[in-house]
């Protein structure tokens, strides 16, 4: 955090101030790419979300569609993975099960970023009594258990994989907010910021300017470790059967309906556990060094 | 002869420090923060260890008792306390070393307390482990020598937390703490350098008076050669991770044997001075891993002659019993010390004057 | 001490307020009419739907009923199961031993793993054991805990039969049994907390280590044991204090998913019977009690601060 000063700005360097914008990340790729951990995880992420985006193209099973007569077989050549209770091709189910998943949690962190990001500029930016509703409201939020926050807005509205998705990003919206206002506040302090204003530049172009080109940092991290713990509600929802219904699979169903058949067949089960655990590890390390290469500013 | 010898000064040595060296390893590679250095302190004697932030005087004092952080450093060399070589020594057997019979005290009173505990449970745990004392009696212990150190209402301070003392009072504290099991060498790394001066002062006499109560040998580390004068009776000077002159106070004060001490003394301001520009070593001390060939004092010397110092590794001459230099021109130089002459003074208050040793 | 804690107390009061409203907020979220669903359902008549909505006081304006709601929490009334009609009270308290007694132990479990891999750890760093430490701390984190419990039952019970898979014995009536029936859910419950603390602690850990104090411990010669347990670890708990208290909320979300695999009566197994039988009273209380169980908790985790901490109880 910045200490106040008194600043004496002539209008030509508030100019300056303000045509040069927000301060430079130079470098952040290059120190990126110096970590590995984070670069593998990223890679590997990639490769995950291109497979399952491209599912119909290179699958040749039907995930949904079963021969019966092959149920329960053993991993060969046509089924990877083996084929489960009805028959379905296993590994083709978890291809798109990791497609549902991935785009579970991308529309449930979308939704906790529409609802946190102005609340939380807000109360960080404006502060005073906005700040201490807000908070007061956010601390209110995160008062529940998460899984039982979700649960219950799902039990209101109803099973399905929308309302699951709505039901993460609410829960997961204070969290978003605290780091964003967070941002915010130690951003207002910054120096060319208190020119701007003093200057009479109007809030929301300080806002679109400095703020939030500065927020991105520590928002950035905390997106990646928001998407991990969004899989990881939304495997849990659908495991108990709130969230995706059948027909369709995602990960966390998958492992929901192997429970039956744990003793006969552990593939089912541990197949699309180790995925889960997969993505949801590569995204955090992600997040990690995305932190470590941020530096300062990504230090909550 | 041994290098110790050189140094000793011929009341039987208490601890005795033969060619130690410590590396630690750093990205480029190991790098030599001490090399070789040898003293010895006697019975109840007190020397003083002199050098600037990063001579190496710290960590010489820390390899004593092994508190360097083990993965990191190499310690070679030989440190022998009461005829017991110290090096080497598994952590549990130097326990029954540290605190008992050498104590340490360190720079910043501020945070060398724990602040979770009351100072009484601090010195008391020390005396239950050392003397196994029980609780009440390890109370007891607390109390007295938290009076032996002049902490006022001592049996209610017992209970009090470090936060609540000033930087003088907690420096004491820890004089308390170290001196609770009567140990024969107290270790005291630059005690008074946080402080206030006038704190300074007092805290200074109070070790003076705690030294001569019990019988203590005392290896004061400091930069400030006015705190030197005053208590030590012989000094060691260090620089960049070597030693580069011993003697007794008076001696070295007076007649410096190399062109460092005598810019160190020259350096610190005199009563007589008053009005006139101080004055300092011109350049700054080289760091462990760009360390200049041949004498390392060479590129600030005013006395320095190309092709004789910067050439070859000075080695630690012998001048005399208990005294040496590493200057090779030692012979050939008139170095001015301070001698019968001015008063010292350090920080605007006049500490000692000259050689009343 | 007593002012941070009446401070703290004060605080809680609005967000408690503002917990009852969300949860009042939620009832509004649903899709078709309750007072048709506490009628019986589609086949009620239209008088049973209204005498039903009067009842539930549902022809009100909202504030009037978030009134009722307010004032019913005061005196306890938490309504009746749609279902049931049991009291939503006693359907709670019915099960909320059993969730807390799984929470409870899963928190033990997970102390007793982290702790000491996490002292391990930070004594060690860039070692073999830290690394691994580290590789299986990241990787708890990363598993959805019912995974482990799946990886777990299929181990313990249905490979090895030392533990049964599925059911719960009260205590009063086996001791034993109780203890068997709970292990194999402590330890899922459990694991992903001691992943998250023993990272936590092993930081708080170097940290501290490094500190000055820590020397001068040394330098006392007490021995390491004395060092580390006593000195360090004072320090570098109230960090890992904070990750408890955060912890308390995942636990409790936790006992939804583990209650539902090792099919055990607590408030999670509830709160999903609830939803799949659109018995909303029940779901609001569960989400209130939990809410309120997580503040009580972290206003105890700032108790324990004021006493690791002897600077906060000046305050």
């Amino acid at each position: 955090m910045s200490v106040e000063q008194d600043v004496v700005v002539t209008p030509v360097q508030a100019d300056r101030i303000q045509a040069r914008g927000p301060a430079p990340r130079v470098g952040f790729g290059r120190r990126f790419l110096r970590q590995r951990g984070a670069v593998i995880a990223l890679a590997i992420l990639l490769v995950i979300t291109a497979a399952a985006v491209l599912a119909p193209l290179w699958t040749f099973h039907d995930p949904n569609g079963g021969v019966l007569s092959d149920a329960f077989s053993g991993p060969s050549g046509s089924h990877w993975f083996g084929a489960d209770d009805l028959g379905r091709d296993v590994f083709t189910r978890m291809v798109y099960g990791a497609r549902l998943s991935l785009g579970a949690a991308v529309i449930a962190v979308g939704i906790a970023l529409v609802i946190g990001l102005p609340f939380g500029l807000v109360a960080g930016f404006a502060g005073g009594r906005w700040d201490t509703v807000i908070m007061r409201v956010n601390d209110a939020l995160m008062s529940f258990p998460p899984l039982i926050l979700a649960v219950s807005i799902v039990g209101f509205l109803g099973a399905s994989l929308t309302n699951a998705m709505a039901a993460i990003g609410i829960v997961y919206a204070p969290r978003l907010m605290r780091v964003v206002r967070g941002a915010a506040m130690s951003i207002r302090q910054e120096t060319y910021v208190e020119a701007a204003r003093m200057m009479g530049v109007p809030a929301r172009q300080i806002i679109g300017r400095h703020v939030l080109p500065n927020i991105l940092s520590p928002l950035l991290v905390e997106i990646s470790l928001s998407l991990g713990f969004a899989i990881l509600a939304e495997a849990s929802l659908s495991f108990i059967g709130l969230g995706v219904q059948p027909p369709s699979a995602s990960l966390g169903s998958m492992l929901g309906d192997a429970f039956r058949y744990l003793r006969r067949a552990p593939v089912f089960a541990i197949a699309p556990g180790v995925a889960i655990m997969i993505i949801v590890l590569s995204l955090n390390v992600l997040g990690d060094g995305l932190r470590d290469s941020l530096g300062r500013r990504a230090r909550r | 002869m041994r290098a110790a010898d050189v140094q000793r000064s011929g009341s039987g040595e208490l601890l005795a420090i033969d060619g130690l060296s410590v590396d630690v390893a750093a990205e480029g590679g190991p790098v030599r923060l001490v090399n070789e250095v040898s003293f010895a302190v006697g019975s109840q004697e007190t020397v003083a260890l002199v050098g600037e932030s990063g001579s190496g005087k710290s960590v010489t004092a820390m390899s004593i008792l092994g508190l360097m952080p083990p993965r990191i450093t190499t310690t070679r060399g030989s440190v022998r306390f009461d005829g017991r070589e110290l090096l080497g020594l598994r952590s549990r057997e130097l326990d029954r070393v540290r605190g008992n019979d050498i104590a340490m005290i360190f720079q910043e009173p501020m945070t060398s307390l724990n602040p979770a505990f009351t100072i009484g449970e601090q010195i008391a745990e020390q005396v239950r482990r050392h003397r196994g004392l029980s609780r009440q009696m390890a109370r007891e212990r607390a109390i007295s020598v938290l009076d032996l150190v002049g902490v006022p209402s001592a049996a209610q301070r017992i209970k009090a937390y470090p936060h609540e003392f000033s930087g003088g009072m907690r420096q004491r504290v820890m004089m308390a703490m170290a001196l609770s099991c009567e140990p024969k060498l107290l270790i005291a790394d630059e005690p008074t350098t946080a402080l206030d001066v006038t704190i300074q002062a007092l805290v200074l006499a109070e070790l003076h008076s705690l030294q001569q109560q019990l019988a203590m040998s005392v290896l004061f580390i400091t930069h400030d050669l006015g705190v030197v004068a005053e208590t030590a009776d012989r000094v060691v000077v260090m620089y960049a991770g070597q030693v580069v002159e011993s003697g007794r106070t008076a001696d070295v004060f007076a007649n410096p044997q190399h062109p460092y001490t005598e810019g160190l003394l020259q350096s610190v301001p005199r009563g007589d001075t008053a009005g006139s520009r101080l004055w300092s070593i011109p350049g700054v001390m080289p760091t462990p891993d760009a360390l200049p060939p041949g004498c390392h004092f060479h590129p600030r010397c005013a006395h320095a002659q190309p092709g004789v110092c910067d050439q070859g590794e000075p080695q630690l001459q012998n001048l005399g019993p208990g005294r040496s230099s590493r200057c090779v021109r030692h012979g050939e130089l008139r170095l001015s010390g301070i001698g019968a002459g001015g008063p010292v003074e350090s920080g605007g208050v006049t500490i000692a004057d000259g050689g009343a040793r | 001490m007593l002012r941070l804690l009446a401070r703290r107390l004060l605080i809680s009061v609005p967000i408690l307020v503002i917990v009852t409203f969300v949860v009042f907020l939620l009832l509004q979220l649903a899709p078709g009419d309750p007072a048709r669903r506490a009628a019986g359902g589609e086949s009620a008549s239209l008088q049973d739907v209204a005498a039903a909505r009067h009842r539930l006081g549902l022809d009100e304006h909202w504030w009037v009923q978030y009134w009722h709601f307010f004032s019913g929490l005061f005196s306890g009334n938490l309504g009746r199961s749609f279902f049931s009609d049991q009291p939503v009270v006693s359907a709670i308290s019915d099960r909320i031993p059993v969730s807390l007694s799984l929470m409870a132990g899963a928190l033990v479990v997970a102390l007793l793993i982290a702790v000491p891999a996490g002292i391990v750890a930070a004594l060690r760093p860039g070692s073999v054991a830290d690394r691994v430490v580290m590789l299986i701390s990241a990787a708890g984190v990363a598993m959805p805990s019912f995974f482990i419990g799946l990886l777990l039952v299929l181990l313990f019970a249905l490979k090895l039969e030392i533990f049964p898979a599925t059911g719960y014995v009260p205590i009063e009536q086996s001791a034993t049994q109780w203890f068997e029936s709970l292990v194999l859910p402590w330890l899922t419950l459990g694991f992903a907390a001691a992943a998250e603390i023993a990272r936590f602690l092993r930081a708080s850990l170097l940290d501290v280590l490094d500190r000055d104090y820590i020397r001068t411990a040394k330098a006392k010669g007490i021995g390491m044991f004395s060092v580390v347990g006593k000195h360090a670890m004072k320090n570098a708990f109230s960090p890992v204090l904070t990750v408890i208290g955060l912890q308390v909320r995942f636990l409790l979300g936790g006992t939804v998913v583990v209650e539902q695999i090792f099919d055990l009566p607590g408030l999670g197994s509830l709160t999903v019977k609830a939803v799949f039988d659109r018995d909303y009273p029940i779901i609001q209380g569960v989400a209130i009690t939990t809410a309120l169980i997580v503040i009580v908790v972290n206003l105890m985790v700032d108790v324990a601060y004021g006493y690791l901490d002897p600077k906060l109880r000046a305050a």
